[in-house]
């Protein structure tokens, strides 16, 4: 009987802590997501600065974020974000604007690979 | 490199709990769930032990989740008869009473040649010496031999008898099994009655009732939870 409530109690516990971590994977890609489209509207309206403290303030708020979820996911897109997140603050900063929206599209891409690539669905499961 | 080392620390100590927790039974005779569950156990761990990019929790999840599956089956089969058949298969009855069980041999796809194998690893090299051979559910062969091939023991000098019954299980864990007394021409109403007679009221109260062919009866009867 104590054997069969540890392996509820474990059971539960991760059936948690998976609801918790797609959770929290979610509202990390959707947060970054908008902190995006912020920055590719501030650039259109040719705010340079705003887009630069704008991508600055997102940046060390996936690095702090990031940490937590690498214990979880698979790093490979987290640092590849990562990577193209300092190449668009240098792009912003240097005014190479036309080469900066394809880096943020490129974190597009990764965040909803990311988004997708946790939601329980029989694609993923299969 | 200290990363994979600490991983493999890590993943070292989680499977060695996990196969402790399952209970000693992992230890020595693997069931074909236990067997999958270790096979799986290797091959879930290797994994993020190696790939530094992959997180540990990849690894420890699987084995946290076939560790908690496994006690949650052995209790369900403990409870339950049916489903223990049902993932561990039954014991097959490969000779009986120096009889092979050509229907038998033929459902499990056993050819000659590998019965006969399996008595010589056993040190019978004549088939006709054996009287039950008995296929358990871990794939191991168990082999009774008629009474005159037996060594003989302190108890056996002066009797001259073929001892060998198989003991049919009738009643396990409160569960009375109809086919087991079948074989033996018994009905619950007679069971019943030798319990009684026996000073056990009921079958749910009996742990285990073995009765032989010569109708000798091995009766535990439930002891009360403490």
């Amino acid at each position: 009987m104590k054997g069969t409530i540890i392996a509820v109690i474990i059971m539960l516990c991760i059936i948690t802590l998976c609801v918790s971590v797609a959770i929290y994977t979610t509202n990390f890609c959707d947060e970054l997501q908008r902190s995006l489209e912020i920055c590719i509207l501030a650039i259109e309206e040719n705010n340079n600065d705003r887009a630069y403290n704008e991508l600055k303030k997102t940046e060390s708020n996936f690095d702090k974020k990031s940490n937590i979820l690498k214990i979880f996911i698979p790093h490979r897109e987290l640092d590849e974000i990562e990577i193209s997140l300092s190449k668009a603050l240098a792009l912003i900063r240097t005014e190479n604007m036309e080469l900066c929206i394809p880096e943020f599209s490129n974190i597009q891409t990764l965040l909803e690979k990311i988004s997708d690539a946790d939601n329980l669905t029989i694609n993923n499961i299969m | 490199m200290s990363t994979i080392f600490i991983r493999t620390l890590i993943l070292y100590i989680l499977i060695a709990v996990a196969l402790r927790a399952m209970g000693k039974r992992q230890m020595g005779e693997l069931s074909p769930s236990e067997f999958v569950i270790t096979l799986l156990f290797s091959e879930l761990a290797s994994l993020p032990m190696q790939d530094t990019e992959t997180p540990l929790l990849y690894g420890v999840i699987p084995v946290l989740t076939l560790l908690a599956l496994e006690i949650l089956i052995s209790s369900l089969f403990l409870k339950n008869r049916r489903a223990r058949k049902l993932i561990n298969g039954k014991t097959s009855v490969l000779i009986e009473n120096g009889k092979i069980n050509q229907e038998e041999m033929r459902r499990l796809r056993l050819t000659l040649d590998e019965l006969i194998e399996e008595l010589r690893l056993k040190n019978f090299i004549n088939i006709s010496s054996v009287k039950y051979a008995i296929l358990e559910s871990n794939g191991e062969l168990s082999v009774f031999p008629f009474g005159q091939e037996q060594s003989a023991t302190r108890a056996d000098v002066g009797k001259n008898n073929d001892n060998v019954l198989l003991p049919y299980t009738v009643v396990s864990d409160g569960i009375f099994i109809q086919q087991e007394a079948e074989k033996l021409g018994l009905s619950e109403k007679q069971i019943n009655k030798e319990l009684k007679k026996r000073g056990v009221s009921s079958i749910q109260d009996v742990f285990l009732l073995q009765i032989d062919e010569r109708q000798n009866i091995f009766l535990v009867p439930k002891e009360k939870r403490k």
